[in-house]
């Protein structure tokens, strides 16, 4: 488990360059196109989520972007 | 009521409430168990959302377009990452029994279902009413004329 100050860094780094920490996470591409729906294809072509999991994720953001 | 209970503490702080993220997390729950788990279908808000909507690779999804009634989606994708998914729509007719459906035919035909190219006014017909009118007149005195002409008689065997 992460320390505070740890996780402070991370949600940082995330703000300033998702990118980065996506493609650090899950492998991406250098010429991947930075968007959500050909990041979650390649996650899903390449076995490291479940269609599942991505349902969950879309439903979530429906409820949320309401 | 609460003031009567005498474990009753007021709030000092107002009553309970979860904040907007933990309600709107509630529901997302309980909307996914029932969208899920009864019917299959993944609502879309449009068809743009369907066509972009990320589908796993020898998959198939349904979704149910939540803005067109009984319109429905499936996009379905190869095994390989190349292929262009396809995606087809589908909308959902009632199918009513073939005595019910019949019976409903005859008592209320629908107007769309008339070929109207095959009818004419009846003021289309009018010029052809007159037209028919003359040839009888014509075809009468025709019979009159061939009532009264007497027969010729014509004898076979002078010849």
């Amino acid at each position: 488990m992460n320390n505070p100050m740890q996780m402070m860094q991370m949600l940082n780094q995330i703000k300033q360059n998702p990118m980065q920490i996506l493609s650090q996470r899950f492998n991406l591409p250098a010429n991947m196109p930075s968007n959500p729906q050909d990041i979650v294809q390649h996650l899903l072509n390449t076995n490291q989520v479940s269609q599942e999991q991505v349902n969950r994720a879309m439903q979530m953001r429906k409820m949320f972007m309401k | 009521m609460s003031y009567n209970n005498p474990y009753y503490y007021p709030n000092p702080y107002g009553s309970y409430q979860p904040n907007q993220t933990a309600q709107a997390y509630q529901n997302y729950q309980q909307n996914y168990q029932q969208n899920d788990n009864q019917s299959g279908f993944i609502g879309v808000a449009n068809e743009e959302e369907a066509r972009m909507y990320p589908v796993a690779l020898g998959k198939s999804l349904t979704f149910r377009d939540e803005s067109k009634p009984h319109t429905y989606y499936t996009k379905t994708m190869g095994n390989n990452p190349l292929d262009r998914p396809i995606f087809e729509r589908y909308r959902l007719v009632k199918d009513e029994p073939a005595a019910e459906a019949s019976q409903a035919t005859e008592t209320a035909p629908k107007k769309e279902d008339i070929d109207l190219s095959a009818y004419v006014l009846k003021t289309d017909l009018q010029p052809f009413e007159d037209v028919i009118a003359a040839l009888k007149k014509d075809v009468a005195v025709l019979k009159e004329r061939t009532r009264k002409k007497p027969v010729r008689e014509v004898d076979y065997d002078d010849e």
